[in-house]
């Protein structure tokens, strides 16, 4: 394929999946306190790792929308371990591109691998990420299949025009993957243990 | 590799698809799912209303004003249209339903209750906000959560602020989004010890005057590049300082690279760009923002410009990224830097290496580093005393010349300011009355805060700052109760009079007593009831009582001037404001009766015994009363027999009682004129009544000798006949009165 042709055909498929994404996308805002990871364990009532498998924006009553999340869990560091999650986040755009929006609400995105620390499920069945944007880490890959963690909205990567490699956007926080990991697991056993169990 | 160049333009051209309206001032929030920046339709009045039923952490129902300040705070701000309009009917604030579109209310959810803080959330307060597809805003609302944290008016530990917080989450509302500044009010975390949010920076003016202008402000334009390969840099962080180092303005660079900073005064600016990576990040921005962070703080130089005008700088060249970086979110910022004093602070980082240089963009702060430790420095920052409140960005270069900015995270803060004293320090509710407060580090544009009331300086009803060391201010009507008086500076800065001032309801009178007096004055009158303030005047017929003690708020005593015989009187009291309340009291062409001294002092509860009771001005019909309230005069038991034998003694026969002391009264029927004795007889149980058991009580004064000696001769004669007395019924007997 002819380089141009790859680029059309790259920045095509992710402008559809972008702006499918966008539009039942949740947006942010807010003031939350400001937690480390261990902090996040502490508080969190599920810590997990693992890909957004699909999204739905929906309208749960007149004055609410919220976001139905599938995910693909690869590991659950806090909460009962299940291979598959569904997570209700507030927030969100419809199909009409109306919605609601939360300041400093995360948003997934569908294929997204993140690390993420959740709230108690609310009487409407609804979490929040511990610390709004805190809650939220995206996992990403290298080619070379190094790992590191991004905090930033997941919303977008481009494309490194000076590279030709895909870069992420807001990449300011990233985060060493070994290191998190192994501060997630330690704080976990913590709190197991702070629990007598 | 060939391909590079259209992978370049590939990417610009994809970003900028994304972001067709990114590059405005400040940054907004956008719908995410078309990047329409969101927006009020009629900014000029939105409607904003508080809930009536407040935070549970704060009894004194100060968060309203708390509020209110913060809502002023953005209208307040220079140049730009939005004007939140507090509906502050009880109907509107009594609402729950808070999420309907037809309010935008401000409430603290204290049981989770709107389902936006489920336990672990660490989610201090949001703003939900409703929009359409063209980014217009159908409705928000601010919600505090108050389940999971407390909050707080005074400043106390552990608790978040209510005025910073709501500054803050009202910016949300008005349709910022957050800021890179790390001094702005719309800087995305907030600490419980923190308060410099409250007021507005730079960024946030500019901000609001990016969206809603009021006129017509100055603009400059260009496009940040790589200085390596002329590539775009999307997001970033492009900002001007002003001549005096102070930071002015800022926006994001669009998708393309290409940014507007706009909402500028006309003037000369100092630009720069720098990476939007620490302490704020795209992780604090609402989603569609493309942030890219590779290149290293670079100042481009000085632009001039114009009231209204644009001026172009073209490109902008950025150098290649650097390890240095200055900034960590763990920090609290902004960091405070007050006047006329050197203070200690910490930064977190990288690179920060002995041998760099750290300084402020203000040439007129001396900043010295203390300790270099790789990941944090240590420095002191000392602020001239005139200096002017505001930001300045703190700059380090590392030995290679490598450069970091940390934009406006010095903010410099006159002192706090110091209430001594508030004079005077009770009112009536009903407000007008003058109070001055005394102190220190007073400022124009300074708001005393009290009585659940906002006196702004130089507003109509407001205060006026007299001088730095003087505030005056007349009393608006105002709830009663005990308040602290709070001066805040514009900087959000304040001083604290703790339970320095008390409104008072309006006074009420319960009981007056004695009803009656001598017309000659003299007589000692205490007033029951409520409210009354230090201040209190006191008429009776109009005449001003000169001799006024306020026990407490519920007891007055005033010794009449006395006035013309008769009446009833309008006894009138009258708290300082001018509320009032009356009652009645007369005058007696006759002397007040004065009880001297009971003898025995003490008998058995069976009663029927006899004591004597001296003193002066007895009349006939005196009635004698023991139990009665000493200071109402009500109540108690009348004695079963009271023979006034003179002027100046009578005999009585106790009532039976319960066991203990009680006041012994006597009171002229006719006129009202009274006297009493608190504690005066007691009475015993088993029946233990004469004998050796007497005694006396001396009080008001000896007894006239002359009383004395007749009432021991006629004392033989009274006790042998008194059987005889009674079965005859004298006409001397009194009735219980």
């Amino acid at each position: 394929m002819r380089p141009i042709l790859l680029v059309m055909v790259l920045v095509l498929g992710s402008w559809l999946a972008i702006s499918r994404g966008d539009r039942d996308r949740a947006v942010d805002a807010g003031t939350a306190i400001r937690l480390d990871i261990p902090e996040m364990v502490e508080c969190a009532d599920l810590v997990l790792e693992g890909r957004v498998r699909s999204r739905v924006v929906e309208r749960v009553s007149e004055r609410r929308i919220e976001t139905k999340l599938t995910l693909d869990v690869d590991r659950t560091f806090w909460g009962e371990d299940r291979t598959e999650r569904i997570v209700r986040l507030p927030g969100g755009v419809l199909e009409d591109h109306s919605g609601l929006v939360i300041p400093g609400m995360p948003t997934l995105e569908v294929g997204e691998e993140v690390l993420l620390f959740l709230s108690e499920e609310g009487s409407t069945g609804v979490r929040v990420p511990v610390g709004l944007s805190q809650g939220k880490l995206r996992v990403e890959t290298s080619l070379d299949g190094q790992r590191w963690l991004t905090r930033n909205q997941g919303s977008l990567s481009v494309i490194d025009p000076r590279t030709g490699g895909v870069r992420c956007a807001g990449a300011g926080e990233r985060l060493d993957y070994a290191e998190v990991i192994a501060e997630v697991w330690a704080a976990a056993d913590a709190r197991r243990l702070g629990a007598g169990r | 590799m060939r391909s590079l160049p259209k992978l370049r333009r590939a990417a610009i051209l994809f970003g900028a698809a994304l972001l067709p309206l990114a590059g405005f001032a400040h940054v907004r929030l956008m719908n995410p799912g078309n990047g329409n920046p969101l927006f009020w339709n009629d900014p000029t009045n939105v409607g904003i209303v508080i809930s009536s039923v407040g935070s549970d952490n704060i009894a004194d129902r100060s968060e309203d004003t708390a509020l209110r300040n913060a809502i002023d705070a953005w209208n307040d701000s220079p140049g730009q249209t939005a004007r939140l309009v507090e509906d502050t009917s009880a109907e509107e604030r009594a609402r729950t339903d808070w999420d309907s579109n037809s309010i935008h209310m401000i409430l603290f959810d204290e049981d989770n209750s709107s389902g936006y803080f489920p336990g672990g959330s660490s989610t201090v307060a949001i703003t939900p906000i409703w929009f359409y597809s063209t980014g217009l805003i159908d409705d928000a609302d601010i919600l505090f959560n108050g389940k999971t944290f407390s909050f707080t008016t005074r400043g106390q530990a552990g608790r978040f602020d209510v005025q910073d917080v709501a500054t803050h989450e009202l910016g949300h509302l008005l349709g910022l989004d957050h800021s890179g500044w790390a001094g702005a009010t719309m800087y995305p975390f907030v600490d419980s010890t923190v308060i410099l949010h409250r007021s507005l920076s730079g960024d946030d003016v500019n901000g609001m005057r990016g969206i809603y202008p009021s006129g017509s402000f100055a603009t400059i334009s260009g496009t940040v590049k790589r200085s390596l390969d002329d590539s775009p840099v999307a997001g970033a962080h492009v900002v001007v300082r002003d001549s005096g180092g102070r930071t002015a303005g800022a926006t994001l660079a669009a998708a393309n690279g290409t940014f507007l900073i706009e909402g500028l005064d006309a003037g000369s600016y100092e630009l720069y760009a720098t990476p939007l990576d620490h302490p704020v990040s795209a992780s604090n921005l609402g989603s569609g923002w493309v942030v890219e962070t590779d290149f290293e703080s670079t100042v481009h130089g000085t632009v001039a410009v114009t009231a209204g005008g644009t001026t172009a700088i073209g490109d902008f060249l950025v150098g290649d990224d650097v390890s240095v970086s200055l900034g960590r979110n763990s920090d609290r910022y902004p960091l405070r830097c007050q006047t006329g004093t050197t203070g200690a602070l910490l930064v977190r980082g990288t690179g920060l290496v002995d041998g760099s240089t750290l300084s402020a963009s203000d040439p007129d702060l001396v900043v010295t580093p203390i300790s270099w430790f790789g990941t944090q420095v240590s420095f002191s920052v000392n602020v001239p005393s005139l200096e002017a409140a505001g930001h300045s960005d703190l700059i380090i270069t590392d030995p290679s010349g490598d450069q970091s900015i940390l934009v406006a995270a010095l903010e410099i803060t006159p002192p706090d300011p110091v209430v001594t004293t508030v004079s005077p320090n009770q009112a009536d509710i009903g407000g007008g009355t003058a109070v001055t407060l005394v102190g220190s580090e007073f400022r124009a544009g300074a708001r005393v805060v009290f009585g659940g009331q906002i006196y702004e300086d130089g507003a109509p009803g407001g205060c006026t700052v007299v001088s730095s060391t003087s505030i005056t201010l007349t009393t608006v009507p105002s709830s009663a109760g005990i308040t602290d008086v709070v001066v805040i500076d514009s900087s959000g800065v304040e001083g604290r009079k703790v339970d320095g001032f008390q409104f008072l309801a309006v006074p009420q009178i319960a009981t007056v007593f004695p009803p009656a007096g001598d017309a000659a004055g003299g007589t000692q009158v205490t007033l029951r009831g409520g409210n009354f303030a230090e201040g209190v005047v006191v008429r009776i017929a109009g005449v001003t009582q000169s001799q006024v003690q306020v026990v407490s708020s519920t007891k007055l005593l005033v010794t009449t001037t006395g006035g013309s015989t008769g009446g009833p009187y309008v006894l009138e009291v009258e708290n300082p404001g001018g509320s009032s309340a009356s009652s009645q009291f007369s005058y007696s062409s006759l002397p007040d009766p004065v009880l001297g001294s009971i003898t025995p002092a003490q008998g058995s509860v069976a009663g029927g015994e006899v004591v004597t009771l001296t003193g002066s001005n007895f009349t006939t019909g005196t009635q004698v009363f023991f139990g009665a309230d000493p200071e109402t005069g009500t109540g108690g038991s009348a004695a079963s027999l009271a023979v006034v034998q003179s002027a100046s003694t009578i005999e009585v026969t106790t009532p039976s009682s319960s066991s203990g002391s009680t006041a012994v009264l006597i009171r002229d029927p006719v006129t009202g004129q009274a006297d009493v004795i608190d504690e005066a007889f007691t009475f015993v149980g088993g029946g233990g009544g004469g004998g050796g058991g007497c005694h006396t009580i001396p009080v008001q004064g000896p007894p006239d000798p002359r009383d004395i000696a007749w009432t021991l001769l006629l004392l033989a004669f009274v006790v042998g006949g008194l059987r005889l007395q009674r079965r005859a019924s004298i006409p001397r007997r009194l009735g219980a009165g």
